[in-house]
């Protein structure tokens, strides 16, 4: 699983949202953890901490969604391997089929629990790991 | 297959009922009337024909329905009643809450000329109003019980008449779909707040506060979010939105004016989450 070093950084217009995350990844032992409440502030923070181990982004925020964030992300070689989940209340199967195709690690719908958040962290670390054929 | 068959034609809606009007088909029927107020027609026919008992225990589904109806300026009749069942309801002091008459004429003579007539040209706003009610209720329920982790329920609809009291904090989203636009808002009071806040983060709140009051935004983002998914699928062209957070209630235009008139339909909420309720309101744009 991702360490207690990993820097995270979580990405969501609404505060008790962020806290709601900050709280899980702390169950999990993630503690040093940046906010952003929306890509853009997200895009500046990720340059100041390029060694970031992991985004958790929102999509439907102000001035920079969070596909655009990741489109961005993807775009730029330093973050080309960089986790990248959407915790996201758009559900519809052309949404989740556009972040995949931006190159999403993996895709929470909300409502969610701290359980299904784990669960998806747990499937990205583990993919992210595993031996390359 | 639900036991009570709904048909609708030129402003009427009959429901044929079963044989046996017992507690299990009150619960059924309760399920199955909660989006009607959304309806456009006006007059509800209870087809008693092929009733052969009925027990006491449904009375309560009766009288629900007749104050949903009323709440709406809706009418209720029933026919083919047996002159035994009629007897019934009189004896039980039902008389009033069943209205029975001899036929479907007769019950549309009984209502004013203004409210009988013919719906034709809304029945699709109309379908989509209980469409969109029906997946919104759900929405709510589903996001409450999974993100604030508290059991809550749906009670009857009504048409909002006026402010409702006791709101501490409401979200509002406009809803736009084509030619169709209204609005969706949770409104909650302090205690039902503090108990979703508190459900949703396992901590103690005593007021809300400028931190945890976005809160109430997020719910109405996740119960949008939800219903859009559901009714895009179905056709609506529901796009990205973002709440609007109200401290007390979200008053339409009318209500400013003390009007009597509202487009909104509320379906209160009851459990463990406290007592909150939703507003729908969705309409044909004006041209």
């Amino acid at each position: 699983m991702f360490t207690s070093t990993t820097k995270v950084l979580v990405v969501d217009d609404m505060g008790t949202m962020r806290k709601l995350v900050k709280r899980s990844l702390s169950q999990l032992g993630l503690n040093t953890i940046e906010e952003a409440a929306d890509g853009q502030i997200a895009w500046t923070k990720l340059n100041e901490v390029p060694d970031t181990g992991l985004v958790i982004s929102d999509w439907n925020m102000p001035n920079c969604s969070g596909l655009e964030l990741l489109k961005r992300v993807r775009s730029d070689s330093r973050f080309k391997n960089l986790p990248f989940l959407l915790l996201t209340a758009e559900g519809e199967a052309s949404q989740v089929k556009e972040a995949l195709v931006a190159g999403v690690d993996a895709y929470v719908l909300k409502p969610f629990s701290h359980e299904s958040l784990t669960e998806k962290l747990t499937q990205v670390y583990n993919r992210r790991t595993a031996p390359k054929p | 297959m639900s036991r009570f068959q709904v048909e609708s034609a030129n402003g009427v809606v009959t429901v044929r009922f079963p044989s046996l009007l017992d507690k299990a088909a009150a619960t059924e029927f309760q399920e199955q009337f909660k989006g009607w107020i959304m309806r456009s027609e006006d007059i509800y026919i209870l087809d008693f024909a092929a009733v052969l008992k009925i027990d006491r225990e449904f009375y309560r589904a009766m009288i629900n329905l007749k104050s949903t109806l009323k709440s709406g300026s809706k009418y209720l009749f029933s026919v083919g009643m047996s002159a035994e069942h009629v007897n019934q309801a009189r004896s039980d002091g039902m008389e009033g809450v069943f209205q029975p008459v001899k036929s479907v004429s007769e019950a549309i003579s009984r209502v004013p000329r203004t409210t009988a007539s013919p719906t034709t040209g809304s029945v699709n706003v109309d379908r989509s109003s209980v469409e969109l009610l029906q997946t919104f209720l759900f929405a709510t329920k589903k996001a409450v019980e999974v993100q604030c982790k508290r059991k809550t329920a749906a009670q009857s609809p009504y048409r909002k008449k006026g402010a409702i009291p006791g709101v501490a904090i409401s979200g509002k989203m406009q809803l736009v779909s084509g030619e169709n636009v209204g609005s969706f808002s949770l409104c909650l009071s302090k205690e039902a707040f503090i108990a979703l806040y508190e459900g949703m983060f396992d901590e103690r709140l005593t007021e809300i506060t400028a931190e945890s009051e976005d809160a109430a935004g997020e719910m109405v983002n996740i119960i949008y979010g939800l219903a859009k998914t559901e009714l895009n699928k179905k056709g609506y062209k529901f796009g990205l939105a973002r709440p609007e957070i109200v401290r007390g209630s979200v008053l339409e235009p009318n209500e400013k004016s003390n009007s009597n008139v509202s487009n909104s339909v509320v379906v209160p909420f009851a459990g463990e989450s406290g007592q909150f309720h939703i507003e729908v309101e969705f309409k044909k744009r004006a041209s």
